[in-house]
């Protein structure tokens, strides 16, 4: 099998005196992460989860405590692998004195193109970004979403086999979200191998095939996206009720039904579809208001918390 | 390590720096100086020539070493910080080829600032001489001028390769502290330091006086000054000795600072 990325026992202890004012952090333990080539992969987790740390660790960028890292194959860090992996960074500065073409062709110079085919190479490359009529303007001169789609520029620029992107919208506008996934949308299409990280749940599940989600640096699970949404058997509806007394609480709670309150006297409640019947019959035998019942489909999102309560309570 | 890269990452350095204000304030600055040689009254020249060259090469080792930290001390620290070392290092670049890179360009610009500024000092010496005395002695007072800057400019380059030793471990004001006390224990002559050796019967103190004459570089080979200002002889032989012990000493040092810099998380 051809990893485009693959990494074995990953750890990384930081004990720096900067951030953890002395304690070691373990940001990794012991991760193992498998993406195939063509896979379009969404690194799930919240914010300190090691997303980062992984993938400086990719790229070299850090030195892992202990573990393996490798990249098509070659060792991760080494020059033959960043031949072979475009990188956008979560935190991505370029320098603000170049024009956003001659950076682009000083990133370029570094592979192995020649001279020649540097331009049109360039110019392509801005045009998919959506970027062609600033290919004369300085960097300083660019706003964040353009900033970020410079920054897709530089890692696609030599067209690597495999696109790896930290936190790709966070920090952006609505729209400027958008242009940006729209363009990651495009490279799928071309069948581009892409592993990025992200925060937000709602982000990956239209663009992903393959999900990781990590937290606490544990890999909890890694899977397709069908996996994780086929988890619960059936859909649910959410049904809000009204007039609520504590004896109508204390049956969800039987059935291990979490209810959540709205204002004084009106709860909510996520129930399985096949009960969906039962719930309400019980409501109206309490003299409860139904108020709003809606289908509510099992989401990413659901099941990221599903996992993490499951790891906590190990 | 790849020679290209580095050439790409020392232009892009120069490039950088160049745009940096400190370096046209420098230039004014020795663009004074240049000015001021007409206001010197050439039938006086016996007591005002070495008094001129005095001022003028003791101001280039001024600007020579004002420059070389002024560049040095930021630069790798600001790509750090600033993270504008990611989209690099993640291109197909070692380490090697960035921290060469990083020296080469700031060199290269110190060489430049350097070259004018020399240019600029051998043009007034030469208007200080009298226009009736001969070729000969007019190149014998003006070459020694051209080498002391050459060592001068090799002393910046030891200078440079300590900073970046230091710089991707340290903030530059404790590099700069760090650097100018070596700078200065470097300059004490070498006469001292074996005194001192000598004298040292704890071995603390007598650690202290290896590291002095063994370790930390002997800034006093590049210093040529006093036998340029009296026109005393230079010997050629002396300059590029001293060139070479110069070189020498950059390359073990950027060597070491390869190795160190090759573990640091970035
Ligand atoms: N340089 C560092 N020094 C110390 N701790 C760090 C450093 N970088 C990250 N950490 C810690 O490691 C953990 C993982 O961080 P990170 O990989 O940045 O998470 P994510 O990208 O998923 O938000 C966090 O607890 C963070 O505080
Ligand atoms: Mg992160």
């Amino acid at each position: 099998m051809d990893y485009a990325i693959k990494t074995e026992n990953l750890v990384k202890v930081y004990t720096g005196k900067k951030k953890s004012a002395g304690k070691p952090v373990n940001a990794l333990v012991d991760l193992n992460l498998e993406v195939k080539v063509g896979d379009i992969y969404g690194f799930i987790g919240p914010n300190g989860a090691g997303k980062t740390t992984t993938i400086k660790s990719l790229m070299g960028l850090i030195r892992p405590t202990s573990g393996k890292a490798f990249i098509m194959g070659k060792p991760a860090g080494s020059v033959e692998a960043k031949q072979l992996v475009g990188y956008l960074s979560e935190v991505a500065y370029y320098y603000p004195f170049m024009e956003v073409g001659k950076l682009l062709d000083f990133y370029c110079s570094f592979y192995e193109i020649p001279r020649s085919q540097r331009k049109s190479k360039i110019e392509e490359t801005l045009a998919l970004v959506r970027l062609s009529d600033k290919i004369n303007a300085k960097m300083s001169e660019l706003s964040k979403g353009m900033m970020q789609r410079f920054g897709i520029a530089q890692a696609i620029i030599a067209k690597p086999p495999l696109l790896i992107l930290d936190e790709l919208t966070s920090g952006l506008d609505p729209i400027a979200q958008k242009e940006v996934k729209d363009i990651v949308l495009d490279l799928k299409k071309q069948g581009q191998t892409i592993f990025f990280s992200s925060h937000m749940m709602t982000e990956v599940e239209n663009i992903c095939d393959q999900i990781g989600i990590i937290y606490s640096g544990v890999m909890l699970k890694s899977a397709p996206l069908d996996a994780f949404l086929k988890e619960e058997s059936g859909d649910f509806s959410k049904i809000v009720f009204e007039e609520a007394s504590d004896s109508v609480l204390a049956k969800f709670k039987e059935k291990k039904i979490d209810t959540e309150k709205i204002r004084a006297g009106v709860y909510s409640a996520v129930v399985p579809d096949k009960d969906l019947e039962d719930f309400i019959d019980m409501l109206r035998a309490e003299k409860c208001r139904v108020s709003e019942v809606n289908p509510r489909r099992y989401s990413l999102e659901d099941a990221f918390f599903q996992l993490i309560k499951e790891s906590e309570k190990k | 390590m790849n020679f290209k890269h580095v050439i790409r990452i020392a232009s892009i350095t120069f490039e950088e720096s160049y745009r940096k204000k400190f370096l046209y304030i420098l230039l004014f600055l020795s663009a004074i100086l240049m000015v001021s040689a007409f206001l010197f009254d050439p039938f006086n020249i016996g007591q005002q020539l070495p008094v001129v060259k005095d001022i003028c090469l003791t101001g280039l080792s001024f600007f020579g070493l004002t420059l070389t930290f002024a560049l040095f001390l930021t630069a790798i620290p600001n790509e750090i910080e600033k993270k504008t070392l990611y989209p690099l290092l993640s291109k197909p670049v070692s380490r090697s080829d960035y921290l060469w890179g990083k020296f080469l360009g700031n060199m290269a610009m110190v060489f430049i600032n350097l070259l004018v500024i020399t240019l600029e000092i051998t043009f007034l010496i030469n208007k200080l001489i009298p226009s009736d005395i001969n070729m000969a002695f007019r190149m014998a007072e003006l070459k020694p001028i051209i080498w002391s800057a050459f060592l001068l400019f090799v002393e910046c380059g030891v200078v440079g390769a300590l900073i970046v030793l230091f710089s991707p471990f340290m903030s530059y004001p404790v590099n700069l502290v760090l650097t100018l006390l070596m700078y200065i224990s470097g300059n004490v002559s070498q006469g001292y330091i074996n005194f001192i050796a000598a004298e040292q019967s704890s071995s603390l103190g007598a650690m202290l006086a290896i590291v002095l004459k063994y370790i930390l570089p002997n800034f006093e080979y590049f210093h040529i000054k006093n036998s340029v200002v009296h026109s005393y002889i230079v010997d050629p032989v002396y300059v590029s000795g001293s060139a070479l012990y110069g070189l020498v000493y950059i390359m073990i040092v950027l060597l070491i600072a390869d190795i160190l810099f090759q573990r640091k998380d970035l």
